[in-house]
């Protein structure tokens, strides 16, 4: 009898142990997990959230469609899509950033600028989604952030200075908008909502 | 998993804003919710900035999502808003009407919300300062309530540097949607 009741508590033990080694590698298994997230992917349906808060309806007619019945039904049928949108949010992101950066150090007037050397912006908001940096201009006291977009090369800032003049008089949004002649800009006042 | 935690933003005061109300000296619109389209809904705050904002994740399906190579899967129920929140501290809140699953094995947890925020002072990323959710098991059986703060996922979200660039990036967005459209400016596209 006594054999028995040791046999039976020696796997009642082994069958506790064995649960608890189980428990704590599902546990450790869990925390590993959250640190192999995809990034990516769910960086990009974050940004591509905010895309219709964002992007003029200018640039956002021109990326596939977004019929889909929720940003995640989006993003299962249409990754790539959604991907790019997420692309012209960051930029738009960046753009916005480099102007409130602009704003607290101010550029020179009328003057085509490469937003590589504008030091007092973060390095992540001296580039668009595609890593180009802007062209940045100010006249008067609105900034305009010129962005080729699409993962072309960075435009020749000189050379886009009267298409940013005019986007700086006739763009009435803070939206990333898409000009007619293709480039994508942000246009702010020196100050936002000063 | 339970029921929603939050109200869906079509239960609450939905469509676009048409004066009255406001107070504190802010438009007319603040404070109210302006339906940009089918998907998203934002709201403001008293001075009538952006500081709110619903997005609708999916309708009739269960969606699973990225689920790539070792990465766990993140299940949202059918019919699922996500709201985020930027509070005057700095703070972004992400909550999602039904709850998040996120599974890769036996233990995943359901979570309900989470709100991450940068401590200047801390020179790092930023951290979740609050966590709502229980820990799963295998899908079926949740630990404790989906509603209430639990210090243990708290803990497990910060040991990811991964889930703190997304929340330290998303909050980024937040803050600048804030300090740039205005209630009164904002058009449906």
């Amino acid at each position: 009898m006594k054999r028995i009741w040791i046999r039976l508590t020696v796997i009642a033990v082994a069958i506790v142990l064995s649960g608890l080694a189980f428990w704590h590698w599902q546990m450790k298994n869990f925390s590993h997990s959250l640190n192999s997230i995809d990034v990516q992917s769910t960086q990009a349906v974050a940004l591509g959230a905010m895309a219709d808060l964002v992007l003029d309806e200018s640039v956002l007619r021109s990326l596939p469609s977004r019929e889909g019945k929720g940003i995640l039904d989006q993003h299962r049928t249409s990754p790539t899509g959604f991907d790019e949108r997420a692309m012209f949010v960051s930029t738009w992101k960046s753009a916005t950033s480099l102007i409130k950066a602009v704003s607290e150090q101010q550029i020179p007037a009328d003057t085509a600028i490469s937003s590589v050397t504008l030091t007092q912006a973060a390095p992540n908001d001296r580039v668009d989604a595609w890593n180009s940096p802007f062209c940045v201009y100010s006249f008067g006291s609105r900034v305009v952030v010129l962005s080729s977009g699409d993962g072309k090369n960075q435009p020749q800032c000189d050379s886009l200075k009267k298409i940013a003049k005019r986007l700086s008089k006739t763009v009435t949004t803070e939206k990333l908008v898409k000009d007619q002649t293709g480039i994508y800009a942000v246009v702010h006042p020196m100050s936002p909502r000063s | 998993m339970t029921p929603p935690p939050l109200t869906p933003p079509s239960a609450r005061n939905n469509g676009v804003s048409d004066g009255g109300g406001g107070g504190g000296g802010g438009p007319d619109c603040a404070g109210k919710k302006i339906e940009l389209n089918h998907n998203v809904t934002v709201s403001s705050d008293a001075t009538g900035a952006i500081n709110e904002v619903d997005v609708r994740l999916n309708e009739d399906e269960l969606v699973q999502i990225p689920s790539k190579g070792d990465s766990p899967g993140f299940i949202v129920a059918r019919n699922s808003w996500a709201n985020v929140t930027l509070a005057p501290n700095g703070a972004v809140t992400v909550g999602v009407t039904n709850g998040v699953l996120i599974e890769k094995s036996a233990i995943g947890a359901a979570v309900t919300s989470a709100t991450f925020n940068v401590d200047p002072a801390a020179h790092n990323n930023g951290n979740f300062t609050e966590v709502k959710g229980a820990v799963s098991v295998f899908s079926l059986i949740t630990l404790g309530s989906m509603d209430t703060p639990s210090d243990f996922l708290k803990d497990k979200f910060n040991e990811s540097s991964q889930l703190a660039n997304i929340f330290s990036t998303l909050r980024a967005l937040m803050q600048l949607i804030n300090q740039t459209f205005n209630c009164a400016g904002i058009k449906k596209p």
